[in-house]
């Protein structure tokens, strides 16, 4: 029995919540009550709730991944744990049509840094259909100069092939030899 | 009997014949056709005798539909056919049966020179921008009513799995055999492929909008915007992309910007709307289907600058995986087929790909290392899950 979970963050509105939802085999569920047995321990020792969203993939078999997605502005140093105990990787959902989508972008690389240096990350971008420019070469551009190389793709949080997609790029990410 | 016209003569090539039906060919062509028609190369070739009964023929044939999918063909067999696309005759060939195909061959090309030239005049396209009325030609289409602006946003858009077929069907071959690689070349600049290329150059060179009028329609160009719009369906596109093409086929108008989006505004065609990239991508895996560019350095290590924005592309067999792969290492062509247990046809078509839109190129300081990658195996035991998850969200591995 394999147990394993994907972490979506990203700022508020940039679609974490419709994502999960649109992979998820169960209504997803706001984990605002210490209801879940992951963030339970974490919210004993740190003495904070913290709300995330909460999905399921059912593989059959019992295999199983969770979905999280994490609040959009509160602090994250708590993730780290949750995200190491068998966390495949995250995916960073970015609202295209806000102000300043590279100021929030830059936000949540810093938040996520210490993960980073092992673990993979994928990024969507949501919500180009509202805005469509200045396109891609926005986010290529800064990671260019940062000298990583993450998959980046436009989604449309509600579009469950999207979605999917990110999840397919993590996986062959984390091994290009799956057959 | 056969019309005379050795001036412009119908270009065939053979396939899966042996040299005793080819010369047949050769001496009926000459001495009973006054020289309409002459043998020669796949590339450059308009149509197609094709012998059904030669070993191999019968995979020959399924390459064949792949490569020339539009091809007026004329199929040579001992057995009945039931094709109804192509022309036929049963073996053995009777020299009047034979004149005849050739002449029904020749019809079907002269058809479609015919469409090659059957340009739409610039002139129109200027009335039509300051009278905002359109030609009778296009009202044949389906009239869109509704403003039509770069920005729309369209379904259209979203990412398709593209079918296996894309990439033909060929075997791999042995990469050192220059006879064989050659087989399965092609060179870009016999295709609209090309053509198109020269366009973009043009249109970021002088950094203007481009409006390209061919028989199959018209496709215009806006690079700041990074958008092609098409007057035309994508069966069609597809069709005009396997043939090979001439400079003359085709009209190129550099166009300012303002009055291409004029242009768009009042048009009574409802276009179709493309990225840029995306459009460039599709053209490339149109044209190819799994043959590889002429001069490919197959040896040299492919370097992949990044990620292509695969939600909105169409996605070739196992492209996913090379990406992974190459953004991990580069890694050459050969190797990369070696490595994944993929189909040699699977890594050229996605290369060419990449390699259209920008973002890939061989490394020529890096021979191919021949260091041995392999793929770490610390990854195998969760190999059976990632595949659980890939085919629960019903994506292709
Ligand atoms: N137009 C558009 N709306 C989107 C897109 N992605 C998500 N949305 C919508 O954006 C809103 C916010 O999404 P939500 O999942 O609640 O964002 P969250 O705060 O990150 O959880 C919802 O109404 C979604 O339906 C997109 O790509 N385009
Ligand atoms: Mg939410």
């Amino acid at each position: 029995m394999a147990d394993y979970k994907i972490i979506f963050t990203g700022p508020s509105g940039a679609g974490k919540t419709t994502a999960i939802t649109a992979l998820s085999d169960i209504a997803t569920i706001r984990t605002d009550a210490a209801s879940n047995e992951i963030l339970d321990s974490y919210i004993g020792k740190k003495g904070i709730t913290v709300a995330m969203d909460y999905g399921l993939m059912k593989l059959g078999n019992r295999d199983k991944i969770h979905l999280y997605g994490t609040p959009g502005q509160e602090r994250f140093d708590f993730m780290w744990e949750i995200l190491i105990k068998g966390g495949l990787g995250l995916i960073l959902l970015i609202d295209h049509a806000h102000r300043y989508p590279i100021r929030e972008m830059k936000a949540f690389l810093h938040a996520f840094r210490d993960f980073l240096k092992e673990g993979k990350l994928v990024i969507g971008i949501t919500r180009m259909d509202v805005k469509p420019e200045p396109g891609l070469e926005l986010y290529y551009e800064h990671f260019r100069a940062l000298n990583i190389n993450p998959p980046i793709f436009e989604i449309d949080a509600r579009n469950k092939q999207d979605v999917s997609l990110l999840v397919q790029a993590l996986l062959y990410s984390l091994d290009p030899g799956i057959t | 009997m056969m019309p005379n016209s050795t001036k412009n003569p119908i270009r065939i090539m053979k396939q899966g014949m042996d040299t005793r039906t080819s010369d047949m060919l050769k001496m009926v062509f000459e001495k009973h056709a006054q020289a309409a028609f002459i043998l020669v190369e796949e590339t450059q070739a308009e149509a197609c005798i094709f012998d059904m009964d030669t070993l191999g023929s019968k995979a020959l044939w399924e390459i064949y539909q792949q490569q020339h999918p539009a091809m007026p063909t004329l199929v040579l067999s001992l057995y009945d056919w039931v094709g109804k696309k192509h022309l036929f005759i049963k073996k053995p060939v009777k020299l009047t049966i034979l004149l005849e195909q050739l002449t029904l061959l020749k019809q079907q090309v002269e058809q479609f020179r015919l469409t090659l030239t059957e340009l739409i005049p610039a002139s129109q396209t200027e009335t039509q921008t300051k009278a905002g009325t359109a030609s009778p030609k296009k009202q044949t289409q389906d009239v869109k009513h509704t403003t039509q602006t770069l920005e729309q946003y369209q379904q259209h858009y979203f990412s398709q799995y593209a079918d296996n077929r894309i990439c033909g069907e060929h075997p791999d071959i042995n990469l050192k055999d220059r006879k064989a690689v050659a087989s399965i070349s092609y060179h870009a600049n016999e295709y609209f492929q090309g053509l198109f290329s020269k366009a973009m150059h043009l249109a970021k060179q002088q950094q203007c909008c481009i409006h390209i009028q061919g028989f199959f329609g018209e496709l215009l160009i806006h690079p700041a915007k990074n958008r092609l719009l098409s007057s035309v369906q994508e069966e069609r596109l597809f069709t005009m992309a396997t043939m090979p093409i001439k400079a003359e086929h085709v009209k190129m108008l550099t166009v300012p910007p303002e009055e291409l989006e004029q242009q768009i505004k009042t048009a009574s065609v409802a276009f179709y709307h493309y990225y840029l990239e995306q459009f460039t991508w599709k053209l490339s895996l149109w044209t190819a289907r799994g043959r590889i560019m002429a001069d490919t350095p197959l040896d040299q290590a492919i370097v992949l600058s990044r990620w292509p924005n695969f939600t909105r592309l169409l996605i070739p067999p196992h492209a996913m995986q090379i990406t992974a792969l190459w953004i991990e290492t580069a890694c050459s062509l050969a190797e990369t087929a070696r490595l994944l247990e993929i189909p040699q046809r699977d890594v050229f078509t996605f290369y060419n790909a990449v390699y259209a839109i920008g973002l890939a190129y061989p490394d020529h300081q890096t021979k191919d290392h021949h260091k041995t990658l392999k793929l770490s195996a610390k990854h195998t035991e969760q190999r059976g899950l990632f595949r659980k998850i890939l085919s629960h969200l019903g994506l292709k591995i």
